[in-house]
């Protein structure tokens, strides 16, 4: 049971039922007792413990020992859900008048005498503990946790005796004119019984008296349960002298309870749990009892819900921030122009036309120049040499055709002189692979103007095709 | 008691949930402005290099214009180009024999060939063609081809060109003028 800032006792005593609430911050503490019969009728009440403990307030409802059944079954699993399925059968069909006992048990592993597991259920027995716990949900104050006084002792003696977990124990408990014997074994409560002591006694011997003949029919009784002896017997009684008389008479030591003295010293009450509701701080954590199923499943996962809702609400926030954001830019960039003299449509026609004016020129200064390339033509004739026909194409597939007439000694003066042009106009036009004279249609000239000279030259007349680049 | 700890995971389902829709409208949102970015982005890059070279695009797109006529309509830039033409020859002394424009071609802006015949001294044909390249850009050539006669260096030019133009409300800039272009 964690640790609260506001810790609220129900407790159930005989025919009364109490509330105490205790608010460590304010040093404050109040209480009411009522019949629990007229409690559980429904008589109004006034709603103390549900106006001041508020919703962070821990409840505590301590009944009976009777009211809280134990058993023990063979059982080798530890699977949660198998354990519940089975534990709640077990109590249905035990108890088939209780139908809400499936929500109200508690469950621990223990090892018997032969080594094997045993599963330990701790369940409510008693019908009018149902009528409580739904008179109180009724009333605003449902329990977080039904434990008894023993199972306090229990865990009391637990955290204060070395030797506790070894073998039986028996406390005896004084107050008032009540007596409460418990038995422990193995640190883990067996039974209990409650004796009232004769009004007629006149001191210390009388009362002690009658408690030793029922101590030892307990003694015989929890040997017949527990096989086993009781090792210790812890007294916690209103005086100091209290456990060497009861030593003297039941001649076995008794101890007296020094640690617990202080904490648990009953009050002005009959009530076992006096000495635990005046010092109500104590009871903060680690003692075993019952939690409705529900309430346990909603406590346990309270820091998860509230953890899961906090981070989701930042998440939320942070998105939600987000999306605003999204929406604004959204808004603000879907009709902005862009800053600048240009607008996005200008300046993507602007591109638009100067991208297809640089490609035009771009295109028209790859086409060759006619004036250089007759100027070229013109250049690279040599000295005997004359054009008749230059045909030159530029728009498309620019070329060039030549026709013309060398005049030569013959046919070797007239291969040097072809030569020495086809060499001028590849360098003059850079083609790449240059001219060669398989280029050349060449052929002897006709006779007339273009026949052989006078002085025994020969004219030769030659045709030329190329590209230009 | 279990009605609060169903409210208690409604609310954190509610929450989540909406945290949920809001991240798939946002994730909406993003892709919507995504391709918008970067669009954006594009035409602030085109921007940006139009006002940096906002110098060179006006100079590329101004001889770009070079290579059009601007004339009132085609019929007046035909005649431009005919006097243009001649005066050049002129100049050169060439002798220009014919001028035709293509009997089945309509006068388009896509351009009008244009055939021309001169005969004179080599040199001096060769000297007019640079100058119509040089002078009149709106009038690229085709194909040209010289025949020469004999060894007296006279020579007929056949000259494929093709005009092109633009019909504006008013002739503009120093090409459009023949007197100029001479």
């Amino acid at each position: 049971m964690a640790s609260h800032k506001h810790l609220q006792i129900i407790a159930v005593h005989d025919d009364e039922i109490r509330f105490d609430d205790d608010r460590p911050e304010a040093l404050q503490s109040t209480s009411a007792t009522l019949g629990l019969a007229d409690f559980l009728a429904g008589r109004p009440f006034a709603a103390l413990l549900a106006a001041e403990g508020g919703p962070r307030g821990v409840r505590l409802l301590i009944v009976p020992d009777h009211w809280l059944g134990q058993a023990a079954y063979a059982f080798q699993s530890r699977k949660r859900g198998l354990v519940k399925a089975f534990t709640q059968r077990q109590l249905l069909a035990a108890h088939p008048e209780l139908p809400s006992i499936a929500a109200f048990y508690a469950y621990r592993f223990t090892r018997g005498e032969d080594e094997n597991q045993r599963l330990f259920v701790t369940y409510l027995q008693e019908p009018k503990g149902y009528q409580l716990y739904q008179r109180l949900e009724d009333s605003g104050l449902p329990p977080h946790l039904i434990t008894t006084p023993a199972l306090l002792w229990e865990y009391a003696l637990r955290s204060s005796l070395a030797g506790f977990a070894d073998g039986g124990h028996c406390l005896i408990q004084v107050v008032g004119r009540r007596c409460f014997f418990y038995f422990f074994v193995a640190g883990w409560f067996l039974f209990s019984r409650a004796i009232s002591l004769p009004d007629g006694a006149s001191g210390p011997d009388d009362r002690f008296g009658v408690l030793v003949y029922e101590l030892n029919q307990s003694f015989y009784l929890f040997a017949q349960k527990a096989r086993a002896d009781v090792a210790g017997i812890y007294l916690v009684a209103p005086h100091a002298e209290d456990p060497a008389l009861l030593a003297d008479l039941l001649g076995r030591e008794v101890r007296p309870l020094v640690q617990g003295e202080a904490v648990y010293a009953p009050r002005d009450s009959d009530s076992p749990i006096a000495g635990f509701m005046a010092q109500a701080r104590h009871l903060r954590s680690g003692f075993r009892g019952i939690a409705h199923r529900q309430l346990k499943r909603e406590l346990d996962w309270k820091p998860v819900q509230i953890a899961a809702a906090v981070v989701g609400a930042v998440t939320l926030l942070t998105i939600a921030a987000e999306s605003l954001f999204l929406r604004n830019f959204y808004a603000k960039g879907a009709g902005r122009d862009l800053p600048g003299v240009v607008s996005d449509a200008s300046a993507a026609e602007t591109l638009a036309v100067f991208s297809d004016a640089l490609a035009f020129i771009s295109a028209e200064a790859s086409k060759p120049s006619a004036a250089e390339a007759v100027a070229l033509v013109m250049r690279s004739l040599p000295a005997a040499t004359r054009i008749k026909t230059l045909a030159l194409a530029i728009a498309e597939q620019p070329g060039m055709r030549l026709e013309g007439v060398v005049t030569a000694a013959g046919h070797e003066a007239f291969e040097v002189q072809l030569t020495a042009l086809l060499e001028r106009l590849s360098h003059g036009f850079a083609l790449r692979p240059p001219l060669g004279l398989q280029d050349v249609v060449c052929q002897p000239a006709e006779n007339g103007a273009d026949g052989p000279a006078a002085d025994g030259q020969r004219a030769y007349a030659f045709r030329l095709e190329f590209g230009l680049p | 008691m279990n009605d609060r700890f169903t409210k208690r995971w409604l609310l954190v389902a509610v929450l989540w949930g909406a945290a949920g829709l809001l991240t798939l409208g946002n994730t909406a949102a993003v892709n919507r402005l995504a391709p918008l970015q970067k669009v954006r982005a594009q035409a602030r890059m085109e921007a940006d290099y139009c006002r940096r070279q906002a110098a060179r695009i006006a100079e590329v797109v101004a001889k770009h214009e070079d290579h059009y006529h601007a004339v009132a309509s085609a019929n007046l830039g035909l005649l431009a180009v005919r006097e243009t033409l001649r005066g050049l020859a002129l100049s050169q002394g060439v002798n220009i024999s014919r001028i035709e424009t293509g009997a089945d071609q309509p006068l388009s802006e896509a351009g009008v060939p244009l055939a021309l015949r001169l005969a004179g001294p080599l040199t001096a044909g060769a000297a007019f063609l640079a100058l119509v390249e040089r002078r009149c850009p709106y009038l690229p050539l085709a194909a040209v081809t010289i025949a020469v006669d004999g060894a007296g260096g006279s020579a007929q030019f056949d000259i494929s060109l093709h005009y092109r133009f633009r019909v504006v409300a008013a002739p503009q800039g120093p090409a459009a003028s023949p007197a100029d272009a001479i």
